[in-house]
């Protein structure tokens, strides 16, 4: 029987410094879901998507992934299924500056097909600028790089951290109707994090914390 | 993207540094490469040239520059000895075989040696071409000396060419000799009697003078015998002793003056096997007693010539350890500088899916790269820059110096590349174990 919920997550805590940052109640993300995490700075946004995709391990509670938990899985496990299910956009982007357009796409998978990189980057408008560093890019192209990055590897859950902070109104929603609408065509799950407000308006039940 | 694509554009993307890293590297590897290849060389050319030579004997003078002029052929003589001398060497008891040498002249600073066949026999050598050596100035030359069979010369006076050559006597080539790598490749081999008869003395005239005057000593010593028996019955003693030398001095003027223009033909050294080592010891003892001969040891003079040797080999040793020490530290800082920097490239993979050990491989990848082109570009420099210098030192060319893949190469690789690896490994493990979250929110 397939599973209703690809992320389950259970009273999930995270510490620092016997410091509690993270405190949630269970909840459940499902397939395909895109689901919203709300939260003003410093409020753990990111630390719970940190956690959420294995990044960090929780200090208490479960995360389970497909029925699998992750504190089931030993670190080079966890690695495999991050690398083969996860999709990341972050909000400083972070592509590496000595790697070209195409290149910083190519890292996700050793088995890329050269023809689908060349097909997003042309679906993203950056056709003419394959071959150049990322430094050399303006913020909106080196954003849509990072989400080109995001999503080449059709991953089953994609999870984007602020991924409209920097952007004016317009651009905000372009890079949100980019993201939806490669999540929908891969069939993904959404994960966003923000706090901004502006992106609400694409979620249909926001997840608000505190 | 594979990790060798990434690791490339990783170097790329800091180029000073990579390539002042594999210069260091390069720089060495290379030295000791060098300093390796020159200390086998001399090893190799001391064994074969000195082998089975126990003893030289030579004119009075340093010791070291005997052996070396005479094994070697790399200095001057200390002077000449009689030839006389390799008569009464070679009756010696405790020598079993004795070689003498004529030195003088050259061809194009190849020597001209006159010898007997017992010096080619001596270095097993064997003739490519032509024959050896039958009467006065043929001449067989050895491998490396760039000379036709059959093509007649002019010995030019001294052991360095450009004096006055010997026009009146012109040798010819009747014989190439095999490589033997030894001393005699880079030789001229004729007889004594070549090389003494182009400096104006004769053997036979020697030997002439040597019968006559022995035919003098022995009447001499009949006659005082017959004195003595004669005088037993006399008292004045004194005075017959006074006589009898009168007598035996003018029975040697007599001889000296029937060959007033004789002179006592004069030969380089005598290259002499010993029939015991404990030989080697005394016989040097002996003939140095003598006041116109100088025997010197070779084993000892190399050993000593080695350890002079040694402080500027241990020099340079030190010297391409240092420039290792620092290639290893360069490829440290190449790969820990802007570290933190890094650390978030790292993270970024890490956090896409790149396992630990895939990042501690990437990083150590570069260590390897780094030291792998140090490695070829050092090899074939070395291999370039001996070549070159073999060319410039005369010396080096003479004794026909050869870039050998040895051993020693090998462990100089494989020392290289540990210390490359080692170099690689800090900066490897702090990269694996970066933490992703962190740098990915700072």
């Amino acid at each position: 029987m397939k599973l209703k919920n690809i992320l389950q997550i259970k009273s999930l805590e995270y510490e620092v410094d016997n410091q509690k940052i993270i405190k949630a109640n269970s909840f459940n993300i499902n397939y395909k879901e895109h689901k919203l995490i709300l939260g003003n700075s410093g409020s753990g946004k990111t630390t719970l998507l940190n956690l959420m995709s294995g990044l960090l391990k929780p200090s208490g509670g479960e995360i389970l992934f497909e029925g699998v938990k992750y504190s089931a899985l030993n670190e080079k496990d966890l690695d495999i299924l991050r690398a083969e299910n996860f999709g990341f956009i972050f909000q400083k982007l972070n592509l590496i500056e000595y790697l070209s357009v195409k290149q910083n796409i190519a890292l996700v998978n050793d088995n890329l097909n050269s023809f689908n990189i060349d097909k997003i980057i042309s679906e993203l408008g950056l056709a003419e600028k394959s071959n150049q560093r990322v430094k050399n890019l303006s913020f909106g192209e080196a954003q849509r790089v990072a989400i080109a990055r995001g999503v080449i590897n059709n991953p089953k859950v994609i999870f984007a951290d602020e991924p409209t902070s920097a952007l004016d109104d317009t651009n905000t929603e372009i890079v949100m109707k980019m993201i939806f609408d490669y999540a929908d065509k891969n069939d993904s799950t959404l994960v966003v994090c923000t706090h901004d407000d502006r992106v609400k308006s694409f979620f249909s039940n926001p997840m608000v914390i505190k | 993207m594979s990790d060798l694509n990434l690791v490339l554009l990783s170097l790329k993307s800091r180029l000073s540094s990579t390539i002042l890293a594999v210069l260091l590297t390069t720089f060495g590897i290379s030295i000791s490469i060098i300093l390796v290849q020159f200390e086998n060389h001399i090893k190799t050319r001391l064994n074969n040239d000195g082998k089975k030579i126990d003893i030289v004997i030579g004119a009075k003078g340093s010791p070291l520059q005997i052996v070396l002029s005479s094994i070697y052929h790399i200095d001057l003589p200390t002077g000449n000895i009689p030839h006389s001398s390799l008569k009464t060497i070679s009756e010696d008891p405790l020598v079993d075989k004795v070689i003498p040498l004529a030195l003088g002249d050259n061809w194009k600073n190849n020597r001209i040696v006159g010898t007997t066949y017992e010096y080619l026999e001596h270095y097993g050598a064997k003739l490519d071409k032509g024959r050896n050596w039958q009467k006065e100035f043929e001449v067989v030359a050895g491998s490396s000396v760039k000379i036709n069979l059959n093509q007649e010369f002019s010995g030019s006076h001294g052991l360095i060419d450009g004096n006055n050559s010997h026009d009146h006597g012109k040798y010819r080539v009747v014989g190439i000799l095999k490589p033997t790598g030894t001393v005699l490749d880079r030789l001229l081999l004729t007889s004594l009697k070549s090389v003494l008869q182009i400096h104006g003395q004769d053997i036979e005239d020697n030997e002439k003078y040597h019968h006559e005057h022995d035919k003098h000593e022995h009447e001499n010593h009949e006659h005082d015998k017959h004195e003595h028996e004669k005088h037993k019955h006399q008292p004045n003693k004194n005075k017959h002793k006074t006589d009898d030398h009168d007598h035996n001095s003018e029975q040697k003027s007599n001889c000296v003056n029937n060959n007033q223009d004789f002179i006592e033909p004069e030969i380089t050294s005598l290259l002499i096997t010993t029939k015991s080592p404990i030989a080697n010891i005394n016989l040097p003892r002996s003939i140095n007693k003598q006041s116109q001969l100088q025997a010197a040891n070779p084993a000892f003079e190399i050993t000593r010539l080695s350890a002079m040797l040694g402080i500027g080999s241990k020099s340079f040793k030190l010297l391409s350890i240092i420039i290792m020490l620092i290639a290893v530290l360069s490829i440290f800082t190449g790969l820990a500088s802007n570290f933190e920097n890094r650390l978030r490239d790292l993270a970024i993979l890490r956090a896409i899916g790149y396992s630990k050990a895939r990042v501690f491989k990437i990083i150590s990848f570069e260590g390897i790269i780094i030291v792998i082109f140090g490695i070829i570009i050092g090899l074939c420099s070395s291999f370039l820059v001996f070549n070159l210098l073999v060319d410039i030192i005369a010396p080096l060319n003479n004794s026909n110096a050869k870039f050998n893949f040895s051993i020693d190469i090998v462990i100089i690789i494989c020392l290289v590349f540990l210390a490359g690896l080692f170099a690689a490994f800090f900066p490897a493990y702090k990269g694996s174990k970066v933490s992703v979250a962190k740098q990915l929110t700072q």
